[in-house]
């Protein structure tokens, strides 16, 4: 290995081929990149465009029950007021919310199969399939309550905050009615959530925690089934969380205390508090939003302030908290999460993820997620785009859902690289009352027909269609929610020679589906920062054979599956396609490189960005050809 | 061979693949075919026959006609008739002079002729005329300029003509020149990357000037006439 400036004859190859490390952004290994936007990291240790997203069911502009009963007030009944007329069944229907108050997936033992619940708008619905109908709340719920629903004994509890009763529904006809006072003990605290476990209801109020009796959530114990956490210390509030089989963490923002034993059988003549003893866990450091906090496994990660942290059960049965935040290798983001608004985070595990959503820079909700794979024992990397904003996740069966910041329920994931099936619907709708900053923000308007618009300039109540320095018509509406898939690697040194070395020819490989793709070279002292190759597409068309005329779109010559086009992804045109017995080869990924030879002014080191801003990619390799320079000498390599 | 052409035709020589092509290597070529290109341009021997003919804008107020870019010697002038648009057709030729030649002689500036201006303060060339025989029509023999090419965002391979300086539009006018402006941007982006250049563009320029200039007819013009072998010498 050359190790003097003045030996000539070595060279070698910088780069990588594996990416299993994920992101690091302070001190990226050999496996690892300073960062990853919206890729993940499954496929043989490379880089892949993460797969989209979309709504879970459709929202419109008619209205949650226009058109289906075409009588007074909706009515499905005839009386001197109601004269109309009303199909005897439900069709399926779209739900029009524009803010919901609280969601949870359920299923009582009457239910055939999981149903979403959901506040919202002052009313309750309950959603499976494409179907929703109205849970009746009496006395009615007001639009502004935050709702929290827990199930337990075969029931929904509705926790409406701490100065409102709670509700609960049996699943009958009756809706939502007031938690009933019990016939001996202490009635339900108002509370803003519940947990139910080891049999018994949890609620907070204040920084009170109140256990119910056993299978009982209705009756209460104030003095010898209650807990004081940090009474009056810290911000008030508490946060429950299960842990194992005989636990339950008590979280405040700067502290975090164990309720142990608390599956305990309380026998004659004792008092369930003389089994739970209340240990301190952390003083100095809590968690800040009370959907961001998870179980994995035998850890508990958590967000706090400066990171996201974890707690496990060591070999000896004992609560342990990492020293070190997990989240250093995304302290990046950490940095620029905008911690007023921060307890509105949320996390959840799928998939052998961790995903954290929080909010950063000037952002008020959830705008990033944070990404941790167990498989591979790192940070994946972040996951951003205009409708990734989770607010709180939730899982139907398999399949992981999250309510946006903008009251829509959304899914994950789809096998497509985009986040919208109809961006008509999926922008939000311009908004008289909100000022936009001019920062690109996408508004729904109505003019001329469907029309999106983006925000160029900060306004208020300039409707879009009025000044086009303000807003610009967005003409490709279908490329607006594609998926930016982004890597920043490490710097690539040879560290046996001292430098100046020199980088020859180079490439980076990769396979891909209709990708768009700019490549971007620097060095860590920002010396060099140079645009190589801006929006590369492969068209669908074209063959890499020379000579070759150009593919038909409507595959009339039935050569869909011929090798050596540029790219095989399939889009059928308005004329369709024709197809043979021999059908179309779907998914085919195809694989090319990009060449080039990278002048480093400082001749040191050499990192790549490499983005994509459609379709999907998966990096393979990153390959410099590197030799040490000699003083003097030009021709070295 | 549009300039594009002309840069991917570069790559092999730097081992690089013709597309798509590193966009600092374009720049870089490009950099070169602006300065080498214009060095080849300018010191190509254009013949007088060769001379390609301009419509010369309207003069001001003064007689001074101010020419767009691609002008750049004037070397003849006709005012021609209103239905008259070829350089050729009898007009009202005028000849050059200048304030120098006229005080040499000892007279003033004579209002039959034209005079070469300094360019205007964007560059481009200027000259005067006299104003008493203007006509609408006036036209012009010049050596045309070089016309540098650029990245044009608005390029658009459906309209190129509306992009014409962009380098994938543009070609250099020089044909016999082509290899010798290659051999000078491929010197410049060896140089770039940091590798010896070949350093055949001279000889390249050389050939095609040599070309040029000794494998064409021309007209030969000798004064006296044939002095050699004159009538009056066999006859005497």
């Amino acid at each position: 290995m050359a190790n003097k400036i003045t030996d000539t004859s070595d060279q070698t190859f910088l780069g990588q081929d594996d990416f299993s490390g994920g992101m690091n952004c302070i001190n990226p290994s050999e496996s690892q990149c300073k960062e990853i936007r919206n890729g993940v990291i499954r496929t043989s240790a490379k880089i892949t465009t993460r797969p989209g997203m979309r709504s879970y069911f459709k929202i419109g502009g008619g209205g949650y029950l226009s058109g289906f009963w075409l009588n007074q007030e909706n009515w499905k009944a005839s009386d001197v007021l109601h004269v109309g007329f009303w199909f005897p069944f439900d069709f399926v229907r779209e739900v029009v919310v524009t803010d919901i108050q609280g969601i949870a997936i359920i299923r009582l033992s009457t239910m055939d199969e999981n149903k979403t619940i959901f506040a919202a708008n002052g009313y309750c619905y309950i959603y499976e399939e494409g179907y929703a109908d109205e849970i009746a709340c009496i006395p009615a719920i007001a639009d502004t309550e935050e709702i929290n629903f827990i199930q337990a004994v075969d029931k929904i509890w509705m926790f409406r905050g701490e100065s409102l009763t709670p509700y609960v529904w049996d699943g009958g006809d009756d809706g939502f009615v007031p938690v009933d006072d019990p016939i001996t003990g202490s009635a339900i605290k108002n509370s803003k959530t519940g947990l139910y476990h080891a049999g018994r209801m949890w609620v907070t109020n204040g920084d009170d925690v109140y256990a119910s009796d056993v299978l009982d959530p209705t009756t209460y114990d104030y003095v010898y089934a209650n807990w004081s956490c940090w009474k009056q210390q810290d911000v008030q509030g508490v946060t429950l969380h299960p842990f194992h089989e005989s636990g339950i963490l008590c979280f405040k923002k700067n502290r975090i205390s164990l309720l142990d034993g608390i599956n305990s059988a309380v026998l004659t003549g004792t008092n369930f508090t003389d089994y739970v003893r209340q240990l301190t866990v952390d003083e100095h450091s809590g968690c800040i939003a009370p959907n961001a906090i998870v179980t994995s496994g035998e850890d508990v990660w958590y967000l706090g302030y400066g990171g996201i942290y974890s707690l496990l059960r060591n070999q000896q049965n004992k609560i342990q908290i990492e020293s070190v935040s997990q989240s250093s290798p995304v302290s990046n983001y950490i940095d620029r999460i905008n911690w007023q608004y921060a307890h509105k985070s949320c996390a959840m595990t799928h998939d052998n993820y961790i995903i954290f959503s929080v909010p950063i820079d000037g952002a008020t909700t959830p705008n990033v997620c944070l990404v941790y794979d167990r498989l591979l024992s790192a940070w994946a990397g972040v996951w951003d785009g205009a409708l990734i904003n989770p607010t709180k996740f939730l899982k139907d069966n398999e399949v992981p859902l999250f309510l946006a910041s903008n009251f829509v329920v959304r899914r994950m994931f789809t096998t497509d690289p985009w986040d919208s099936e109809n961006p008509y619907s999926d922008t939000p709708n311009w908004d008289a009352t909100k000022t936009y900053q001019g920062t690109g923000e996408l508004v729904y308007f109505e003019f001329n027909g469907d029309q999106i618009y983006r925000s160029l300039q900060t306004s208020l109540n300039i409707s879009p269609e009025t000044d086009a320095t303000i807003w610009g018509r967005v003409d490709d509406i279908w490329s607006l929610y594609d998926v930016e898939t982004y890597v920043n690697t490490r710097q690539y040194k040879w560290k046996p020679v001292t430098p100046p070395i020199r980088f020859n020819r180079s490439d980076v490989l990769f396979r891909h589906r209709n990708p768009k793709l700019t490549l971007n070279i620097g060095s860590e002292d920002h010396s060099t920062d140079k645009t190589l190759f801006t929006d590369e597409e492969y068209p669908q068309t074209e063959y890499d054979i020379a000579n070759t005329p150009d593919w038909a779109e409507t595959n009339e010559n039935l050569d869909f599956n011929d090798p050596y086009r540029k790219d095989y992804t399939l889009y059928l045109t308005a004329s369709g396609m024709y197809m043979n017995d021999e059908g179309l080869y779907v998914g085919i990924w195809k694989t090319h490189s990009l060449k080039f030879i990278p002048v480093v002014v400082s001749l040191q080191s050499i990192g790549v960005e490499i983005t994509n801003s459609r379709g999907m990619i998966e990096i393979n390799s990153i390959r410099f050809l590197a030799a040490p320079r000699r003083f003097g000498m030009q021709n070295v390599v | 061979m549009t300039v594009n052409k002309l840069i991917q035709s570069c790559m092999p020589a730097i081992g690089l693949p013709i597309n798509p092509i590193q966009s600092d290597i374009v720049d870089m070529a490009l950099a070169s075919y602006n300065a080498d290109g214009k060095n080849v341009f300018n010191s190509w021997p254009w013949d007088n026959s060769k001379l390609p003919e301009f419509s010369a804008p309207t003069p001001d107020a003064s007689g001074i006609i101010t020419f767009d870019i691609t002008v750049d010697i004037i070397r003849a002038i006709r005012f021609l008739d209103d239905n008259e648009t070829d350089f050729n057709e009898v007009g009202n030729g005028i000849f050059n002079e200048d304030e120098i030649l006229a005080a040499r002689y000892g007279k003033s500036i004579n209002n039959k002729t034209w005079q070469a201006l300094p360019d205007s303060t964007d560059g481009y060339r200027r000259i005067k005329v006299p104003l008493d025989n203007i006509t609408s029509v006036i036209r012009v023999l010049a050596s045309k300029r070089f016309i540098e090419v650029v990245i044009d965002d608005a390029y658009d391979s459906t309209n190129p003509t509306a992009t014409p300086t962009d380098y994938r539009v543009a070609s250099f006018e020089i044909d016999r020149a082509e290899t010798a402006v290659r051999e000078f941007m491929i010197d410049s982006l060896r140089m770039y990357l940091g590798i010896d250049g070949s350093n055949k563009a001279s000889t390249n320029l050389q050939v095609a000037i040599d070309r040029e200039t000794g494998q064409q007819n021309k007209e030969v013009r000798v004064l006296p006439r044939n002095p050699m072998f004159s009538k009056n010498r066999w006859n005497s």
